[in-house]
């Protein structure tokens, strides 16, 4: 007890002023997120709420459009992480090659995507994949390339909408990730591979063995933001195709948007928030020990 | 052979640059015609006259110029203490024993999954319960306070690389915690800390709702505010929207130009982790 | 000695963030130390808020000696155009015959503005009066964000001096939440060579001729004779009234039996029909080019659509250069009643729970419903009159474009006034989007939407 004391005694001047940030702008919102789900809640005039029961929850799980939200977050997950993780980690490597020159120029250029505005590129590729001829992309595959003959209608079916968005995370994210493996790539001494060349490893085996080996706490980082970034995925759907064809491509995070700023109904976004947050703590549970601890010495 | 392997290697970076540029062509294109009410058509770009005329424009309306000034400020602020607080928490999970430290990290980690989108309302409570709403305070501490935890999270995993080994001449000259903090830690973490600088600036330079809904008077509000009013009530003037971005990605470039060449060097040199 | 290098540049590099800042927070030296001081810091607040309300105008030099006694918070989402209007003429006059109090206009983005305005009312820190999109009124009423007016001085007069369908969107539960500011319409808007080429002199008068001049010009290669801008209600409403549908009873208390009817099924039926036979252009799925490009034409692109749909604001941002004796506006064609029915859309002036000046934001809304504000707005900006003597004012004869909407007005319909606008208009445009996509039969999809749709009209 007395060393516990001491111990937080000891760590409060680090720990103090963040975690006081933390609750009053994420943590308490979060738990008021969970109250407000038990309500039908009026934000106005909080007083006036009446208390909703599991009704709110009760709805989540009878709600169609839930499933299809649910869907297209998940499809979001799973094409775009490994779609960003996989092109960010090509890129990184084909800069840090001995042999490719002009590094601060491509890392510049591939991270310009990064740093662009949300909204502004949804626009853009809203347009790039306009249909008939008079989006750039069928404008080109079409009228100047000649690959295929009719344009295609791309915001106008499920799929191809879907894919215009995951084209889109994926093309703004992959240099985020290509930073950071650039980062820790030039932090693992040559020596290592060196070694391996001597061993006659060909390169591929070495990026398997001695690379994403070294850099695991980075990759645990990464995936952990690239999920973090597919559940809080919001602009591109909202400004490219606004949840249509016939809301077949909502987001759960825009659905429950939806729900809470342009029907009020807030109780029951929070309730959306608080199962999705208990599906991906339930997802993720057995992860959840090694999350920040992994640790390597060279 | 190795010729042959590094020219396809340049090869294939400039097919990915074709692909990274091309909607910015398209965006920049844009920004220097006129007359439009929704996106141009491919036609349209190839065969308009091209004028400068937007960007002039956009910088001289909707007080783009004052924006500006103000976004440069939060940003600044944000980035300083959220690089300040973050390092600090960090080292806090990093280095320190006490008891629950795994639990209250899981919990921070928790947060990342759970959609903030209606956070605005309670955050929004709090800041007025501080008297800070429509202050430079009040949304730069709603900014470093709502991404402390991603922070801490990235940085925590590079200061647990760092051997405590290292620690050990410090504590032989007699050296307290935060003197192997500051002068281990930090130093040995600048590349992280670059990263990081990068991510917090883009994330804050280009936030638009929060800064909307903090701000309330016109002569407070940031630089997105103004890229969204060129977007009207019955259209949208798309010319001057996207000069009005182009001008707004300079800073970030530069941010990103300054940054990225301190941690490139700051590792290249780097010899002192291997022991 | 390593580490006393690293450390170097960690100084160089915190330095330079110091630099930066130092640098640019010039400006605002007040605020420079903003997490210090914990609290905002208002002198500099006050240095900075004078520069940009001081721009548009020499307002505030103009009531010299008198002290602003109040300020008026105003927020509204005018375009460029309007606002300076507002800030140039508008409220100088206003700020002339009420010195005491000064009006404080705030443009605010139309993105996310409900999120924003909800934000700010359950923060307590709403405006004291906003122009509002009216079909967000009830809504806003029953959520409780709003001042019920009736206790304010001469506000039945204001009612009643104004259109009643534009009265009836500040209802809620038998009372009034709001006054109405300025009204609109879409009309149809004929590209005037694309009509000669279908073979035509001027606008057709029924739906009938219309689908014949669509015919004619479609056989001469890509053009469309009909643009209907989307499937959503504000786009769609109009031709489905036009030809006979309805969304619910006259009292919008139910829609099964009126949005589900024979005539309501034969409306979309028969719109669904030009679609099949390619009369429509292709914004109704969302298609490109859009409504104005496909009307004009674009740089390197020969105009395509023979007629559109669209508010008095087409004429007032394109000017008359490139639309005078080139766009041609009309009253829509008529259907099976001898009439046709668009679609009316505008702005209230709300107050808000919460307002700090109540009485002066309320002398503001009378001075902006007045006679000769209302004219005055209608003239530089073309946004039409809801005051019916300010409709009837010979100037608006200036406004050459303005008749053919006034001449709609009349017979025009509002949508669902009702708290579940947002859903109901939602449901129906779904009902409509289902059909276009070959999802759903007609008859099925509007009984499903009227079902869904008696549900929030009753909640």
């Amino acid at each position: 007890m007395r060393k516990a004391l001491k111990q937080y005694a000891q760590v409060s001047p680090y720990l103090v002023v963040g975690l006081a940030l933390t609750l009053a702008f994420v943590l308490y919102p979060m738990a008021k997120g969970m109250y407000i789900s038990f309500f039908h809640y009026n934000v106005i005039k909080p007083e006036t709420s009446e208390s909703a029961g599991l009704s709110n929850f009760k709805h989540v799980f009878t709600d169609p459009m839930i499933g299809t939200a649910l869907r297209n977050s998940l499809l979001m997950a799973i094409v775009t992480v490994p779609g960003q993780w996989i092109a960010g980690i090509v890129l990184a490597l084909l800069i840090q090659m001995k042999t490719v020159r002009l590094k601060v120029f491509w890392r510049l250029i591939y991270y310009v995507p990064v740093i662009s505005s949300w909204i502004v590129v949804s626009y853009l590729f809203r347009f790039l994949f306009a249909d008939g001829h008079e989006g750039m992309i069928n404008y080109l595959l079409v009228d100047i390339l000649h690959l295929i003959g009719e344009p295609i209608g791309w915001l106008q079916n499920t799929g191809t909408a879907n894919l215009v968005v995951w084209l889109v995370s994926i093309w703004k994210g992959a240099g985020w990730v290509m930073v950071l493996y650039l980062a820790a790539l030039q932090s693992i001494p040559r020596s290592l591979y060196e070694a391996a060349e001597i061993d006659g490893a060909r390169p591929a085996a070495a990026f398997l063995n001695i690379t994403l080996p070294l850099v695991r706490p980075l990759t645990a980082y990464v995936i952990i933001n690239l999920v973090n970034g597919a559940i809080q995925a919001f602009i591109q759907v909202y400004a490219i195709t606004q949840g249509g064809p016939m809301d077949s491509t909502q987001l759960l995070n825009t659905y429950l948007y939806k729900q809470a700023f342009q029907y009020f109904d807030f109780g029951y976004a929070s309730a959306i928030s608080v199962c999705l947050g208990v599906l991906i703590f339930a997802l993720t549970y057995t992860q959840q020990r090694s999350i920040g601890r992994d640790r390597i010495e060279f | 052979m190795k010729k042959l392997e590094t020219t396809l290697v340049h090869l294939l970076l400039v097919i990915g640059i074709i692909v990274v540029i091309g909607p910015f062509a398209y965006m920049v294109l844009t920004s220097l015609t006129t007359d439009n009410y929704s996106l141009p058509s491919p036609q349209k770009l190839m065969t308009d006259t091209k004028t400068l005329g937007n960007f002039a424009q956009a910088w001289g309306k909707n007080h783009f110029q004052l924006y500006f000034r103000n976004s440069i400020v939060v940003t600044g602020f944000t980035l300083l203490f959220s690089l300040t607080l973050s390092s600090c928490m960090a080292y806090a999970f990093a280095r320190f024993e006490f008891p629950g430290k795994e639990k209250l990290f899981r919990l921070f980690v928790f947060t990342l999954f759970v959609p903030a989108i209606i956070n605005i309302i309670p955050q929004f409570t709090i800041l007025k319960s501080l008297r800070l709403v429509d202050s430079y305070s009040g949304l730069i501490l709603l900014y470093v306070g709502s991404g402390l935890v991603g922070s801490t999270f990235f940085l925590r995993g590079f200061f647990e690389r760092i051997p405590r080994e290292l620690e050990e001449s410090i504590v032989i000259d007699g050296g307290g915690r935060f003197t192997i903090f500051r002068s281990i830690y930090i130093p040995l973490s600048l590349p992280a800390l670059g990263t990081l600088a990068i991510f917090s600036f883009q994330g804050t330079w280009d936030e638009f709702v929060v800064a909307l809904t903090v701000m309330k008077s016109e002569a407070h509000r940031t630089l997105p505010i103004a890229l969204q009013l060129f977007r009207g009530q019955y259209v949208s003037f798309y010319g001057l929207f996207f000069a009005a971005s182009i001008i707004a990605l300079i800073p970030t470039i530069i941010v990103f130009l300054v940054f990225q060449k301190q941690f490139v060097k700051a590792n290249l040199s780097d010899g002192s982790l291997k022991n | 000695m390593r580490i006393t290098f690293k450390l170097t540049k960690g100084i160089v590099l915190i330095a330079f963030a110091a630099f930066i800042l130092s640098a640019c927070g010039s400006k605002n030296n007040n605020d420079a130390s903003p997490s210090a001081s914990g609290a905002p810091s208002p002198s500099a607040q006050a240095s900075e808020s004078a520069s940009p309300s001081d721009s548009p105008s020499a307002s505030a030099s103009a009531s010299p000696s008198d002290e602003p006694q109040v300020t008026v918070e105003f927020w509204h989402a005018y375009g460029e155009g309007e606002e300076k209007v507002l800030l140039e003429q508008v409220i100088p006059k206003f700020e002339s015959v009420y010195p005491s109090i000064k009006i404080h206009a705030t443009r605010m983005p139309t993105e996310n503005l409900d999120q924003q305005v909800l934000t700010a009312v359950a923060g307590g820190t709403p405006p004291d009066i906003m122009r509002m999109d009216n079909t967000w009124v009830s809504n806003m009423a029953k959520q409780g964000a709003l001042q019920e007016i009736s206790g304010f001085p001469d506000a039945q007069a204001i009612l009643d001096n104004s259109f009643k369908g534009t009265v009836d969107t500040n209802l809620y539960k038998g009372k009034y939440y709001g006054v109405p500011l300025d009204t609109n319409t879409r009309v149809a808007i004929y590209n005037q060579d694309l009509l000669a080429k279908a073979g035509a002199t001027e606008a057709p008068k029924t739906i009938d001729e219309l689908v014949d001049l669509a015919r004619n010009i479609k056989k001469q290669g890509k053009f469309s004779g009909i643009t209907i801008g989307g499937t959503n209600v504000w786009d769609f409403s109009a031709w489905f009234w036009t030809l006979g549908g309805q969304y619910t009873d006259p009292d919008y208390t139910k829609a099964t039996g009126y949005l589900n009817s024979d005539a309501s099924v034969k409306a979309l039926d028969t719109i669904y029909g030009w679609y099949k036979e390619g009369l429509l252009a292709p914004p109704i799925l969302g298609g490109q080019p859009g409504t104005w490009e496909g009307l004009r034409g674009d740089k390197g692109k020969a105009p395509s659509y023979m007629m559109i749909t669209d508010g008095p604001w087409f004429f007032s941002l394109i000017g008359d250069a490139d639309t005078k004796g080139k766009m041609l506006p009309a009253v829509m064609p008529a259907g099976p009643d001898g009439q046709s029915h668009s679609v009316i859309g505008g702005e209230d002036l709300v107050l808000f729970n919460g307002a700090k000046q109540p009485d002066a934001a309320w002398k503001f809304a009378q001075f902006m419903t007045s006679t000769e504000i209302q004219v005055l707005l209608a003239k530089q900006t073309g946004q039409i009159p809801t005051n019916k003597d300010a409709a009837q004012a010979p100037e608006l004869k200036d406004v050459w474009y303005l008749q053919a909407y006034v001449d709609q007005l009349a017979t025009a319909y509002t949508r669902t006034p009702s708290p579940n606008a947002n859903k109901i208009n939602d449901a129906i445009g779904a009902a409509f989007e289902s059909v276009f996509r070959g999802k759903a039969k007609s008859k099925d999809a509007l009984d499903k939407a009227a079902s869904q749709i008696d549900g929030f009209l009753n909640e």
